[in-house]
């Protein structure tokens, strides 16, 4: 079993994005689908960047960082 | 002589409360002024003409029977959208609620200002729920920048600053979750005070983030801001003394010198010759704006799950995006974003060990352009919308109360520059604002004679 990090998780698209809202029991129209990806991703790239903080240990993967 | 609404708070009180003048004079004054603009350009979006008459009446009646009204006596005030007025919906820049459900009351913050003798005057625009840096709103429409009418407000309360600054009103009442008092105070040239959170009562505004959301006051003048947040706290004692001896001023570094506009670097010149001496490359700044999204993503998609469920296209479609797109976001992202939120803020307040107030700028440049509503961002043309508030959005997530003044030598449009404090830090900012009026750094430009 692999775990990728938050930012190495595939990008969404309009086929998975649809699912994932139905999973959530939304049932959205196709023409709602494209912006609600594109601030999907944006939430994923933040995501990704909070990649550098280790919740468990709140250890600072990159030591040195704070001044 | 001018227009007596156009006077700051303190004067405005002062007279009534000498009988110098009817509050009834300055409450019909604000008004004609408010209409004679128009909405949304006047930035309030719904007015209360005959609540605000009869408030102001009884003022004048507690001052012809010898009493004292209150320290805000006859003040005419506005609030953003989402706060609550008895009997009225509470639209909060929405359709959702514009049929009902109507307010029992007021909201705590109304209701201890006009306990002080203010009168309500209307409800102000904003982006749709506060989910937005710009008061382009899909329903109440475009309020935009009263130094230039092409150009953003900013927001998402940018209908509580654009009344400030034209002059309708002395103060307005708004919130701030990410910059929401602050960027649109620094755009429009006004003063915008985003306090620690939990400093003022927050019952009775519609938030979209309630673990960060803080009510703050918009204003012309720093002694208003200082009366309104003395009346809104209502004898609470401070959590902070003002730092014996003179101030010590710091400059954030790092995340804050990035994505700087050249007309913000060449006006924030002066303020780092005189305070920048002290300097701090404040790291992981990223990591609290991305924080910052985060949270606010999947708390207001949350809240607003089952309206999203049962009409989605009641929202306007940007508002509707963001909050869909936060439905889906996993919850262990969230966790991520709160786990981090509470180790920064402990980080944080280690800060001001070595100084008392940092400065940053509060905004990237001027306000972007209405039909063009960009701005770089790591050379990236990116949308206004979620990317003017870069500066205040980490600092709220730190848990710092911050103030935004407008800079005296900003150029054609207003610039504003952000003091941030420690937790309960509120009277050292008013020092340290104080100082930058006095210097003549920080001054409030008027705006063109038209409004």
């Amino acid at each position: 079993m692999g775990v990728l990090s938050r930012g190495e998780r595939s990008r969404p698209t309009v086929k998975t994005g649809k699912a994932r809202l139905q999973e959530a029991g939304l049932d959205v129209n196709d023409e709602l689908l494209e912006g609600i990806i594109r601030n999907l991703v944006v939430l994923q790239v933040h995501a990704a960047t909070l990649d550098q903080f280790d919740a468990k240990s709140h250890h600072w993967m990159m030591e040195g960082r704070y001044g | 002589m001018a227009e007596l609404h156009r006077q700051s708070a303190v004067d405005i009180a002062n007279a009534v409360r000498a009988g110098r003048v009817q509050a009834v004079e300055i409450c019909a004054s604000a008004l004609a002024h408010i209409e004679r603009i128009g909405s949304p350009d006047s930035g309030f979006i719904k007015i209360f003409r005959e609540r605000a008459l009869l408030r102001a009446e009884a003022v004048d009646k507690i001052v012809q029977a010898g009493l004292d009204p209150g320290r805000l006596a006859g003040v005419p005030f506005g609030v953003a959208d989402h706060f609550d007025v008895a009997l009225q919906p509470t639209t909060a820049g929405s359709r959702l609620s514009a049929e009902g459900p109507f307010a029992h009351r007021d909201a705590k913050a109304i209701m201890l200002l006009e306990a002080a003798g203010a009168v309500l005057v209307g409800r102000q625009n904003m982006d749709e729920f506060t989910y937005g840096f710009v008061t382009v709103n899909a329903h109440y429409g475009t309020t935009p920048n009263p130094h230039d009418k092409d150009r953003l407000a900013g927001g998402a309360c940018g209908g509580s600053a654009v009344a400030v600054a034209n002059e309708t009103v002395p103060i307005s009442l708004a919130s701030d979750i990410n910059g929401s008092i602050r960027i649109p105070a620094a755009l429009c040239g006004v003063i915008g005070l985003a306090p620690t959170y939990g400093d003022f009562p927050n019952e009775g505004t519609q938030s979209l983030v309630e673990s960060l959301d803080v009510v703050g006051p918009v204003a012309r003048q720093i002694d208003d801001v200082v009366l309104v947040r003395d009346v809104l706290r209502d004898g609470a004692p401070e959590r902070s003394a003002v730092p014996r001896g003179p101030l010590r001023f710091g400059r954030l570094k790092g995340w804050f010198d990035q994505n700087v506009e050249d007309p913000m670097r060449a006006a924030m010149k002066p303020v780092w010759e005189e305070f920048g001496r002290v300097s701090l490359d404040l790291k992981h700044v990223d990591l609290a704006r991305a924080a910052a999204s985060l949270i606010i993503a999947a708390e207001g998609a949350n809240l607003h799950r089952a309206s999203l469920v049962h009409d989605p296209g009641i929202y306007g479609a940007t508002t509707r995006d963001r909050l869909l797109a936060g439905l889906l976001m996993p919850a262990d992202d969230y966790l991520q974003a709160i786990r981090f939120q509470t180790w920064i803020r402990t980080r944080a307040q280690q800060l001001f060990e070595h100084c008392d107030v940092f400065i940053t700028p509060a905004a990237p440049g001027f306000a972007p352009l209405i039909e063009d509503p960009f701005i770089e961002f790591d050379g990236v043309r990116t949308p206004a919308r979620s990317h003017l508030g870069i500066y205040t959005q980490p600092i709220s997530l730190m848990g710092l109360p911050s103030i935004v003044l407008p800079l005296a030598h900003s150029g054609p449009l207003p610039l504003g520059v952000q003091l941030i404090a420690a937790p309960g830090g509120e009277q050292t900012l008013f020092e340290a604002a104080s100082l930058l009026f006095k210097n003549g750094i920080a001054s409030v430009p008027g705006v063109p004679e038209s409004q």
